[in-house]
C-alpha cells in the first residue's frame, strides 16, 4: 500500500461531510455522450457535493474530459457531438429547452489542461470576463482585477506589470492567470481539466494549494491523470474507465479500500 | 563547404583503402553546387525587379523629358496634340480600387466568418470550395459578365434609384451612363471577394481552438468571441489580405476596361464613366507602337504604376509592422500614434456619415415637409440611435443580458447575409457562364479558325492552341527558377540575402499583369520590333516565378527538421538529402501550387495584349504574334456581333472548366499528401 500525502483539513472534512449530508450541486442521471457514433459515456449518475473538491481519475481517453465538458455544455462546440440523460445544475437541467450555455457557463467556469491566456496584457485577460458582462468602469475593473489576481496568488508576482503581455508569463503563472480570469466572473462551480498537466512540479503545488482555499468558496471539479494529486486535494474521487463510472466515494476510501477489484487496481498502479 | 580546400591534404588521399573522410571535399563539393546554383536562380528574382523598374524608366524617357512632372499634374489626354497628363487616370484608379475595397472587405470578412465559426461542415466544405475556385476565375470572365449582365442591369433597375432618390449628393448626380464608375467599383469588389474571403478564411482557421473556449468558457456569446478574440487574433493576416487585394485592384485591368467607360474626366459622381491606368495601356497600346512620343508616354504610366505598387507592398509591411508593435506593447498601454489615431478615425467617419444623413433627412423635409421624415433613410437612423444608446443604459440592469444575445443574433445575422451575398453574386456569376456558354458550346470552337468579322460560324482553335503555347513557354521559364529559388531559400535559412530575395518575390507578386506586360514589351519585343508569342510566354513567365517560388519555399519549410536531421545523420550529404527526403516529402504541395500558378496565367490577358498581340491563324510558332482563349474573349464581348459575343460566353465555360479541372486536381494532390502523412 502506498502511503499517500493527506492535507489536514481532509479528514476533518470528511467527517463533517456524512454529519451534514451535504447538498449536491451539480448531478447527472444516466447521462450517455456520444462522437457521432462512437459512445464516450455510458449511463454515468454521480452526485458533486457543494463546496468541495470533486477528482476525477482514470487512464486517457476514459472520458474524463467528456464529462467535465458535459458540466457547462462546452461539448456544443464539438460538431456531431450528442447526448441522452440529465446533467442537473442545482436541480435544473443544464440541457433543458431554453437554458442558454452563455448564461450557463457564467455559473460554470472553466480552467482548461493547456493554459491559454489572450494575447492581451494580463490586466485585459483577467477583464475579460467582467467587461462582457458590463463592467465598464476602470475603477471597479481594477477591484476585481487585483482581488482575483490575490485569490489566484499570482498578486504578488504580477502587480508591477499588468500591462505587459500575459504570454511572458511562464507556465505556471499563465495557468493561474487563467485561473483569476475565471474566478473574475464569480462562477459558483469551477470545472479544471488536469489543470497542471502542463506544469513543473513547484507550479503544480501551488495550484494545489491554491485548489485548497478555493474549495471554501466554490465548487470544484477536477479532473486529474496525478493519483497522487487527487490523494492530496480532492474531497470526493470518482474513478472512470472506458466511459463508465466505476465507483465513487470519498477520496481516502477510494484508496484505502475500493471496493472495485478495477479501481483497486488501478489506484495500485497494476493497468493505465 | 569551402574552409575544407584549405585544410592539409593527408598522405592517404586518393589511395583506394584511403579513409573514407578523405572524400570529405569532394562530397561537399556537391553541397557548395547546391547552395549557389539555387542561390544564382533565387537571384534572377532580385534582378527582375531591378530589370523591370530600368526598363520602364530608360522607355518612358521621351515622355519624361517632354512632359516632365507635368505628365501627373494635367487632366488632358489628347493623342493628335501630344499632350499627356495622368491625373483623371490616377484619380479613376484610387477611386475604383477604393470603393471596391469598401463594398468588398466587409462582406468578405463577414463571409469568411460564417464560414469558420457559424456554418455547419456540410455547409463551409462547398462553399469554400466554390469560393477558392471563384478567386481563380479568369478577370477577363468577371469582366464579360459585368459588361453583358451587370451594367445593363443596373442601368434598368438600380441607377435610376440612386439618381432620384440620391441626386442631391454629387456622388450619385446623373444623368447616369451604363458603364461608370459604380460599376467598375463593384465589379472589382466581386473578383476582391473571393480572394479576401479564401485568405482570411485561411488566417482565422490557425486562431487556435483554445481561444474560442476560453472566450465561451467565461460566458461570453459567440458574437464577443469573435470580435474579441477571432478577429484579434486574425486582424493582422486579415489587414494583409486586405492590402493584397487592394493592389490587385489598383492593377487589375480586363474587369475595369469593359465596365467603366473609358472617359478621361474627373467627376465626382460615380454614375459618370472614368478611366484608369491600366484601362488606358489596353485601350491605347495596340494603336501607339508606332507613336514614339504616345508610346512613351504610357510606358511612363506603367512607371507610375510599378511605383504605387511598391508603395502599397510597402505600406502592407508598414502596417503589419506597426500592428505588431502595438500588440507587443500592452493594450493598455497601447502606442501612443494608435492610441490617438483609432478613435480621431472613428469619429471622422461618425462624422461624415452624420453629416451625410443629416443632409440627406433634411432634404426629405424640405421636399414632403413632417411626411419627409418616415423614409426609409430615417428609419436606418433611428435603429441605430437606438442600438447604439442601447449599450449605455442596459448596462448594469437585469436588460443586459438579453441585450447582449440581442446583440449575438444581429451578429449572426449579418454574418449569414454577407456569405448569402457573397454566394448569390458568384452564383449568378458562375450560373451566366454556365447557361450561356452551355448554349454556346460547340464542337466547332475547338476545331475552327475565327470566321471573319460579322459572319456566324467559328471558332478559337487559334486561341485554345495559342493559350496552350503560351502557358507552356511559361512553364519551361518559371518552374525551373521558382522551384530552385525555393530551394535556396528553405534549405540554406541562414543566409541574409534570402530575406531580400523573399522581399523581391513579394513585390514582383504584387506588380500587376499589366505592368509585367509594358516590362515584356520594352524588353522582347522593342528591340526586335516584333510581336511574338516568346514574349507573351516570357511575360506570364515572369508572372509565376514569384507563386512558385513561394510554395516550394513554404512547402518545403512544412517539412519536418527531424526528417532532415535523420538523414544527415545518416551522412548523406545535403543535396543527396535535399533530393531524395526533402523534395519527395514536399512534392505534392509544390505541383498543387504549380498546378494553381499555371491556372491563373492561362487566364491572363492585359500582359499579351502588348507581347503576343493575337493572331486569327493557329500558329505555333514562338518568332510570330500568337492568340490566347482570353483575348478572342475579350475582343468577342466588346464586339456588336451576338455570335461573337456567344462564343465568348462559350469560351469563359471552357476557362472555368479548366479552373474547375486543376483545382480538383490539386485537391486530390493536397489529399495525397496527407495521407501520407
Amino acid at each position: 500500500m502506498i502511503k499517500l500525502p493527506v492535507y489536514d483539513h481532509q479528514e476533518e472534512a470528511a467527517r463533517r461531510l456524512v454529519e451534514e449530508s451535504r447538498v449536491s450541486r451539480l448531478a447527472t442521471r444516466n447521462l450517455n455522450f456520444y462522437y457521432n457514433s462512437f459512445q464516450a459515456l455510458h449511463e454515468i449518475t454521480v452526485e458533486i457535493p457543494a463546496n468541495r473538491i470533486t477528482a476525477f481519475i482514470g487512464p486517457s481517453g476514459c472520458g474524463k474530459t467528456t464529462l467535465l465538458r458535459c458540466f457547462n455544455r462546452m461539448n456544443d462546440e464539438i460538431p456531431g457531438s450528442r447526448h441522452t440523460g440529465e446533467v442537473l445544475l442545482d436541480g435544473h437541467d443544464i440541457y433543458a429547452r431554453g437554458v442558454d450555455p452563455v448564461d450557463l457557463r457564467r455559473r460554470v467556469g472553466m480552467v482548461f489542461q493547456r493554459p491559454n491566456p489572450f494575447p492581451m496584457s494580463i490586466f485585459d485577460n483577467v477583464a475579460y470576463g467582467p467587461r462582457i458582462h458590463g463592467e465598464r468602469k476602470l475603477s471597479r475593473l481594477r477591484e476585481i482585477v487585483e482581488k482575483s489576481l490575490r485569490q489566484a496568488a499570482l498578486w504578488d508576482d504580477v502587480k508591477d506589470r499588468l500591462g505587459k503581455n500575459a504570454l511572458e508569463l511562464s507556465g505556471g503563472q499563465q495557468q493561474r492567470l487563467c485561473i483569476a480570469r475565471t474566478l473574475a466572473v464569480e462562477p459558483e462551480v469551477i470545472l479544471m481539466d488536469e489543470p497542471c498537466s502542463a506544469l513543473d512540479p513547484t507550479a503544480t503545488f501551488r495550484i494545489e494549494e491554491l485548489m485548497v482555499e478555493l474549495a471554501e468558496r466554490y465548487t470544484l471539479v477536477i479532473n486529474t491523470h496525478n493519483l497522487q494529486q487527487a490523494a492530496r486535494v480532492a474531497h470526493y474521487t470518482g474513478f472512470l474507465l472506458s466511459g463508465r463510472l466505476i465507483e465513487f466515494s470519498e477520496t481516502e476510501r477510494m484508496f484505502t479500500q475500493p471496493s472495485d477489484q478495477r479501481t483497486e487496481d488501478y489506484v495500485r498502479g497494476r493497468f493505465g | 563547404m569551402p574552409e575544407a580546400s584549405g585544410t592539409q591534404t593527408p598522405k592517404w588521399a586518393g589511395r583506394p583503402d584511403a579513409p573514407r573522410v578523405a572524400r570529405m571535399s569532394s562530397v561537399a563539393l556537391g553541397d557548395v553546387a547546391l547552395e549557389y546554383v539555387t542561390l544564382a536562380f533565387g537571384l534572377v528574382v532580385i534582378v527582375l525587379i531591378f530589370w523591370i523598374g530600368y526598363g520602364l524608366w530608360k522607355e518612358s524617357e521621351v515622355s519624361r523629358h517632354m512632359f516632365g512632372w507635368r505628365l501627373l499634374r494635367s487632366s488632358e489626354w489628347d493623342v493628335p496634340k501630344q499632350s499627356y497628363g495622368a491625373l483623371p487616370f490616377i484619380y479613376g484608379t484610387v477611386v475604383s480600387s477604393a470603393l471596391g475595397l469598401i463594398l468588398a472587405a466587409p462582406v468578405a470578412i463577414g463571409c469568411a466568418l460564417f464560414l469558420t465559426e457559424m456554418a455547419p461542415r456540410f455547409l463551409a466544405g462547398p462553399i469554400a470550395f466554390l469560393i477558392e475556385l471563384l478567386a481563380a476565375v479568369p478577370s477577363v470572365i468577371y469582366g464579360l459578365w459585368g459588361f453583358l449582365v451587370l451594367c445593363p442591369w443596373m442601368q434598368d433597375h438600380v441607377n435610376p434609384w440612386l439618381e432620384a432618390h440620391f441626386g442631391t449628393f454629387a456622388l450619385f448626380a446623373g444623368p447616369a451612363t451604363m458603364t461608370n464608375m459604380l460599376a467598375a467599383g463593384l465589379i472589382l469588389a466581386i473578383m476582391m471577394l473571393p480572394f479576401i474571403t479564401s485568405v482570411s478564411r485561411e488566417v482565422i482557421l490557425t486562431v487556435p481552438a483554445a481561444q474560442r473556449e476560453a472566450s465561451l468558457g467565461l460566458g461570453a456569446t459567440r458574437w464577443e468571441t469573435i470580435r474579441r478574440v477571432v478577429l484579434a487574433h486574425a486582424r493582422l493576416g486579415i489587414v494583409g489580405a486586405v492590402m493584397l487585394a487592394l493592389g490587385r485592384a489598383i492593377g487589375e485591368t480586363m474587369a475595369v476596361v469593359m465596365v467603366i467607360g473609358n472617359n478621361p474626366q474627373i467627376s465626382a459622381s460615380l454614375l459618370q464613366p472614368g478611366y484608369t491606368m491600366p484601362a488606358l495601356l489596353a485601350n491605347q497600346f495596340n494603336e501607339a507602337y508606332t507613336d514614339d512620343v504616345q508610346r512613351s508616354a504610357l510606358i511612363e504610366i506603367a512607371l507610375i504604376l510599378f511605383v504605387i505598387t511598391l508603395l502599397v507592398t510597402a505600406a502592407a509591411r508598414g502596417i503589419i509592422l506597426l500592428m505588431n508593435r502595438r500588440d507587443a506593447a500592452s493594450s493598455s498601454k497601447a502606442a501612443p500614434l494608435a492610441r490617438v489615431a483609432m478613435p480621431l478615425l472613428r469619429w471622422a467617419v461618425i462624422l461624415a456619415f452624420g453629416f451625410l444623413l443629416l443632409t440627406q433627412v433634411l432634404t426629405d423635409v424640405r421636399r414632403h415637409g413632417v411626411q419627409g421624415l418616415f423614409g426609409p433613410i430615417e428609419a436606418v437612423v433611428l435603429v441605430y440611435l437606438i442600438g447604439a444608446s442601447a449599450d449605455r443604459w442596459t448596462r448594469n440592469t437585469k436588460l443586459w443580458n438579453p441585450y447582449r444575445k440581442v446583440i449575438n443574433a444581429i451578429g449572426h445575422l449579418i454574418l449569414g447575409s454577407s456569405a448569402f451575398v457573397a454566394c448569390l453574386v458568384l452564383g449568378l456569376l458562375l450560373g451566366y457562364v454556365v447557361a450561356q456558354g452551355g448554349h454556346a458550346l460547340r464542337l466547332s470552337l475547338f476545331t475552327q479558325l475565327p470566321a471573319p468579322p460579322g459572319e456566324p460560324g467559328g471558332g478559337m482553335k487559334n486561341g485554345i492552341l495559342g493559350t496552350g503555347v503560351l502557358v507552356g513557354i511559361a512553364a519551361a521559364i518559371s518552374i525551373p527558377v521558382g522551384l530552385l529559388g525555393g530551394i535556396f531559400l528553405a534549405e540554406f535559412r541562414t543566409r541574409r540575402i534570402g530575406g531580400v530575395i523573399r522581399f523581391c518575390a513579394d513585390v514582383l507578386n504584387g506588380i500587376p499583369s499589366v505592368v509585367i506586360g509594358m516590362f515584356a514589351y520594352t524588353a522582347f519585343v522593342l528591340p526586335v520590333k516584333h510581336f511574338s508569342a516568346a514574349a507573351g510566354g516570357a511575360a506570364l513567365g515572369i508572372m509565376m516565378i514569384p507563386t512558385i517560388l513561394t510554395t516550394t519555399q513554404q512547402m518545403m519549410l512544412l517539412v519536418p527538421g527531424a526528417l532532415r536531421e535523420a538523414s544527415l545523420g545518416l551522412g548523406a550529404t545535403r543535396l543527396r538529402t535535399t533530393i531524395s527526403v526533402v523534395l519527395p516529402a514536399a512534392r505534392a504541395g509544390i505541383i498543387t501550387g504549380t498546378l494553381l500558378a499555371l491556372a491563373r496565367v492561362a487566364g491572363e490577358t492585359a500582359p499579351l495584349l502588348f507581347t503576343a498581340f493575337g493572331n486569327d491563324q493557329a500558329s505555333i510558332r514562338l518568332s510570330e504574334p500568337i492568340s490566347s482563349m482570353t483575348m478572342m474573349i475579350y475582343r468577342y464581348a466588346t464586339s456588336a456581333y451576338p455570335d461573337w459575343i456567344a462564343q465568348a460566353w462559350a469560351g469563359a465555360l471552357v476557362l472555368v472548366a479548366l479552373v474547375l479541372i486543376v483545382s480538383l486536381l490539386a485537391r486530390i494532390a493536397a489529399r495525397n499528401r496527407f495521407a501520407l502523412r
